[in-house]
């Protein structure tokens, strides 16, 4: 019976006994678990299999010994049956190592089966995280999206507001002007000129505003165009200056080492970036004058304003292009009005084209260059 | 007296004001010139007085410009459309390109000399 019950229990390590097996019911081994390997039934459990072979060879031998006594020797009956026993058990012993085998097998795969399983639940798992991060990352993109074209909407509000009156005024000017409504005493025109000038500087205010709040905004306010002739560009400039140069006393002078390319930039936007740069540096000159050197390298061409001016301290120098529009304490002594926007939107608009900007000085006093780099093609 | 020029302007425009200061240069120039106060009155006088150009504003009540554009398209007709507007916003440049090849003015960043040159440019009168 022990020995049976440590069979029992040997089986049982093996997964082999059933809990539906009467017999090791009947036999008190406690039906741990379900055969997790062979799911057998009554009757196709490995033990219960040995235990009903075994009953039924005896059987059999009992059988045989009683209808075959007389005929053939015992001995012989018996000797006939123990070979065809041993044989049986043998070759029982090999199946069952195959049996062993396969549910050893079917063992290693249901766990693989469970690593999979517990992997497929754990990618689950993280694909779910992933979907909900994805899922709080679009909301705040979305937001972000909502908030940027209340910015659109607001901005195109504001220029709108902003220009049209603006546009009007200059509209109904210059049809008075132009005497559309009859003839304007010279002195009245002479006025509205001067209305019209104010007019075209408030425009140049809003339209510097919005192209920093454009910039700030990240958009590319660029149409750049092939064949901008640079050297042409600084020369204009300079004639559109000439009368107040000419008044002051000062000279300008455009000097050009070799040919300079001509570049792909956008016109509308180099033009006042480089104008503002040349007009401080008429407005920071007393006497003396302005050099423009340019020059062209490595694919790229070199413009360098240089000025007889205050000049630049050293630590004004580096707030120059400052997106907070600080004015440097000499500039406001110099001149006291001054917004402080225009070297920053310089700056940017040099910069969208793939450029540099930098100003250079000895110091309060001697002078300053600013110095500007633009490729040739290259436009971001 | 300025001679008349045989070209019909439509000017399609919500704001009161620049639609006077359009129609009085234009006038002055000797244009024929009507007038629209938004896309849906100017739809219907482009159908009727079939203009030989058109300015239209962008930001309009009812049928904005670049609507009446797509609508003018739709019906394949190809009368030159000069948009003016008060919005850099290249965008909205592009937008208005997509729906016909058209020129682009921004209000107040132009005079009113070179509003009427540009309409000349256009219809090819020197």
């Amino acid at each position: 019976m022990a020995q049976v019950d440590k069979n029992l229990k040997k089986l049982g390590e093996f997964g082999y006994v059933n809990q539906n097996c009467w017999l090791a019911k009947s036999l008190g081994y406690p039906p741990t678990k379900r055969c997790q390997y062979c799911q057998s039934r009554f009757g196709e459990c490995l033990f219960t299999r040995y235990l009903i072979v075994s009953i039924v060879l005896i059987a059999i031998i009992v059988f045989a010994v009683y209808i075959l006594e007389g005929l053939v020797s015992k001995g012989v009956i018996i000797s006939v049956f123990a070979l065809v026993i041993v044989y049986g058990y043998f070759f029982d012993k090999s199946t069952e190592k195959i049996i062993e085998a396969n549910f050893e097998q079917k063992k290693a795969k249901d766990a693989l089966e469970k690593l999979n399983c517990e992997l497929e639940a754990k990618i689950k798992e993280q694909t779910r995280h992933i979907r909900e991060a994805y899922e709080v990352e679009r909301r705040a993109h979305e937001e972000l999206e909502k908030m940027n074209e209340s910015k659109n909407q607001f901005m195109a509000i504001t220029q709108h507001h902003l220009r049209t009156p603006l546009s009007s005024t200059m509209g109904y000017l210059d049809l008075i002007l132009t005497n559309t409504f009859g003839k304007v005493p010279k002195k009245i025109a002479e006025i509205l000129v001067k209305i019209k000038g104010a007019t075209q500087g408030e425009i140049k205010i809003v339209n510097d505003l919005l192209d920093i709040s454009a910039f700030q905004m990240g958009k590319n306010v660029l149409q750049a165009e092939d064949d901008v002739d640079l050297e042409q560009m600084i020369k204009e400039i300079f004639d559109s200056q000439a009368i107040e140069m000419k008044e002051r006393g000062l000279y300008s002078k455009i000097d050009t080492e070799g040919d300079i390319p001509l570049i792909f930039a956008d016109k509308s936007k180099l033009t006042p970036a480089l104008a503002n740069i040349i007009d401080n540096a008429i407005k920071y000159t007393k006497e003396g004058g302005i050099t423009t050197t340019l020059k062209s390298e490595n694919g790229k061409v070199f413009i360098f304003i240089k000025d007889t001016g205050m000049g630049i301290s050293k630590e004004c120098l580096g707030k120059l292009f400052s997106s907070t529009f600080e004015r440097c304490s000499d500039a406001q002594k110099a001149f006291a009005v001054g917004k402080g926007i225009g070297l920053f939107l310089s700056s940017k608009v040099v910069e969208l084209h793939g450029g540099k900007i930098w100003a250079e000085s000895e110091g309060v006093g001697k002078g300053t260059t600013f110095c500007i780099e633009l490729p040739i093609k290259n436009v971001k | 007296m300025t001679e008349k020029i045989k070209k019909k302007i439509l000017v399609v425009e919500d704001d009161n004001d620049f639609r006077f200061i359009l129609e009085t240069s234009f006038s002055k120039a000797g244009f024929d010139v009507c007038c629209a106060a938004d896309g849906l009155e100017g739809l219907n006088l482009v159908r009727s007085e079939k203009p030989d150009l058109i300015f239209l504003d962008v930001l309009m009540p009812n049928i904005d410009g670049i609507e009446m554009a797509r609508i003018l398209k739709g019906e394949n007709i190809k009368t030159p459309i000069i948009f003016l507007t008060n919005l850099s916003d290249v965008d909205h440049i592009a937008k208005a390109e997509e729906t016909v090849m058209a020129d682009y003015v921004i209000k107040s960043n132009i005079s009113v000399e070179q509003i009427i040159e540009m309409a000349k440019n256009k219809l090819g009168i020197k």
